[in-house]
């Protein structure tokens, strides 16, 4: 597998503080990859580790396959765009004005312009400043910004904090459509989880600067599909009374297992009562992405 | 590099800032000989326009912090230095082309300080010796000093990253002459110390070159002053990119 970005065992301390501690991940080339943590969790300072704002303090990170050590590093970083916490922009300017600066930056001419202004929604915010803009305005003029040197890699923080629903719904088809029509790969790291949900193709869970599981959307949809939970004495009969139904399961425990296919309850205890395994209790449960990370991590903190 | 520059170029003639500023700065510089010939009528002495040339060189700096300064501190305060960093521009050339632009800066208000003190000066009051070599001379070793002085504007608020380092830059001329009475306490048998504390420092450089020297001529110790200039802009540049380098960004 192609991976647009790997970190090995990276290690970002500031004064005493530890930010990231021997933190590994890898975003697999035209994936969007969902960071998932709770605030303080490192995301941010791992964001700002691989786009060059912050030196890791041990570790490396590679991007496009160069390492960061590599003189060629700044070459690649040239195919990335990056909006990192709030959007930067010249307050003083239009949309238009800002976006202009960063095609010089790039040395690119300024004819994707209008098409970047129409994609994020703000091609009509005419001689308006950057200053007087919305939030929202203000966020998706942060996405323009990362789009203009036309990247194969998008780091987004927090791109649809501040956005109203409208505008997060804009926001999350543009993302789908950079992904799906171009190719582009997407780290997006956001709070507002079922958003995330939506979007993302591969998940990382970072807690206390560790990546404490990486997963595919198809392996998170597993964990966390419609069950029915079963508590029994012997889940040993359990398991051979649903072979026997040809009931999909799966055994956690010596009295606890979950049963994915439909189900109907009556014949199932009766066959269990047969043969003396009785069932203490069977509940329903679905787990949401939020509900499975706050199982990963363990209880509800400040998420 | 030539990207950056043409970033920062637009970023810097776009806004009215340095258009207000270049104003302010001529308005100032056209009321000096203006001033000294009303003084000279009144007094029916013959002033002449070649004598206060160079008498706002000190002040170059505070214009050049103004719009330079706040222009560098500005791109940290915004983090748009950010969007700089992250497509891959190397913090060496991100820092030397503040250094350039800022430069530009300074040779845009020495050049109205020459042009309108030699116009309206010249318009008002004879000139003694002017255009002569000395003169020239003379531009080119203030032009060091203004040098060294933008060198250090760009370090401390490359430094600083903060409106403090763009309040600092604007008054670190203004600190350095308030210093400058207490070399007085230097005894008398120190004096080479004190000479060479003001040979090397700019705004006592300053000093020297505009009111203890000729008009048509330099500073004896000319050659000192213009090696501590190089210095200090080798030094603030060297030490400004590798602080640069070494600092973590929001």
């Amino acid at each position: 597998m192609d991976y647009i970005l790997q970190t090995q065992h990276l290690r970002k301390t500031y004064g005493k503080f530890v930010a990231l501690d021997d933190l590994t991940l890898n975003i697999p080339k035209g994936a969007i990859y969902g960071m998932v943590g709770r605030n303080g969790a490192g995301k941010t300072t791992l964001i700002r580790v691989i786009t060059g704002l912050n030196s890791p303090t041990k570790g490396e990170y590679s991007l496009f396959g160069v390492k960061h050590t590599d003189a060629k590093i700044l070459e690649v970083r040239r195919k990335t765009g990056a909006v990192v916490e709030t959007p930067s922009l010249h307050p003083d300017m239009t949309a238009r004005d800002n976006l202009i600066q960063q095609t010089l930056a790039l040395g690119i001419p300024k004819d994707n312009i209008d098409n970047i202004l129409k994609l994020v929604g703000l091609a009509n915010t005419g001689k308006k400043k950057a200053k007087n803009f919305s939030l929202g305005m203000r966020q998706r003029l942060g996405v323009a910004f990362s789009l203009v040197g036309d990247p194969e890699f998008l780091v987004l923080d927090e791109p649809i904090n501040g956005l109203d629903p409208q505008g997060i719904m804009e926001v999350r088809e543009m993302i789908l459509r950079l992904n799906r029509e171009k190719g582009i790969t997407i780290l997006i790291s956001s709070h507002i989880l079922d958003e995330l949900s939506r979007l993302a193709t591969h998940y990382g869970f970072v807690e206390r600067g560790r990546v404490i599981k990486e997963m595919s959307a198809e392996e998170l949809e597993i964990a966390c599909r419609t069950a029915v939970h079963v508590n029994v004495n012997d889940t040993n009969i359990l398991a051979e009374v649903l072979r026997g139904m040809g009931l999909e399961h799966r055994i956690y425990s010596p009295n606890e297992a979950d049963i994915f296919s439909p189900v109907q309850v009556t014949p199932l205890v009766l066959a269990l009562n047969e043969k003396n395994c009785f069932v203490n209790s069977m509940t329903e449960r679905h787990e949401s992405l939020e509900s499975y990370f706050m199982g990963l991590v363990g209880g509800v903190r400040n998420v | 590099m030539s990207k950056l520059l043409a970033e920062g170029l637009r970023r810097l003639f776009k806004g009215k800032r340095l258009y207000v500023v270049m104003i302010v700065f001529a308005c100032l510089v056209a009321f000096i000989p203006i001033l000294l010939s009303i003084i000279a009528h009144a007094s029916d002495e013959t002033g002449h326009a070649d004598e206060f040339l160079f008498v706002l060189a000190g002040q170059i700096p505070t214009f050049v912090s103004i719009v330079a300064g706040m222009m560098i501190c500005q791109d940290f305060k915004n983090n748009t230095i950010r969007n700089k960093i992250i497509i891959g521009h190397s913090r060496t050339n991100i820092y030397l082309t503040n250094l350039i632009v800022s430069l530009i800066v300074m040779l845009i208000f020495f050049i109205i300080n020459i042009v309108v003190m030699v116009v309206v000066g010249g318009i008002l009051m004879p000139f003694k010796v002017f255009p002569c070599v000395g003169i020239f001379k003379k531009m080119l070793l203030i032009l060091a000093i203004e040098t060294a002085f933008t060198s250090t504007i760009v370090f401390i608020c490359n430094s600083m990253k903060s409106t403090g380092g763009f309040v600092l830059a604007l008054c670190m001329h203004y600190i350095l002459t308030t210093i400058e009475p207490f070399l007085n306490f230097i005894p008398y048998k120190h004096r080479k110390i004190r000479e060479f504390i003001m040979e090397i420092v700019p705004s006592f450089q300053v000093t020297l070159v505009v009111y203890n020297s000729p008009v048509d001529g330099l500073p004896s110790k000319w050659l000192i002053m213009l090696i501590s200039c190089v210095v200090i802009t080798v030094v603030t540049t060297v030490l400004g990119i590798a602080s640069f380098n070494k600092s973590d960004l929001k």
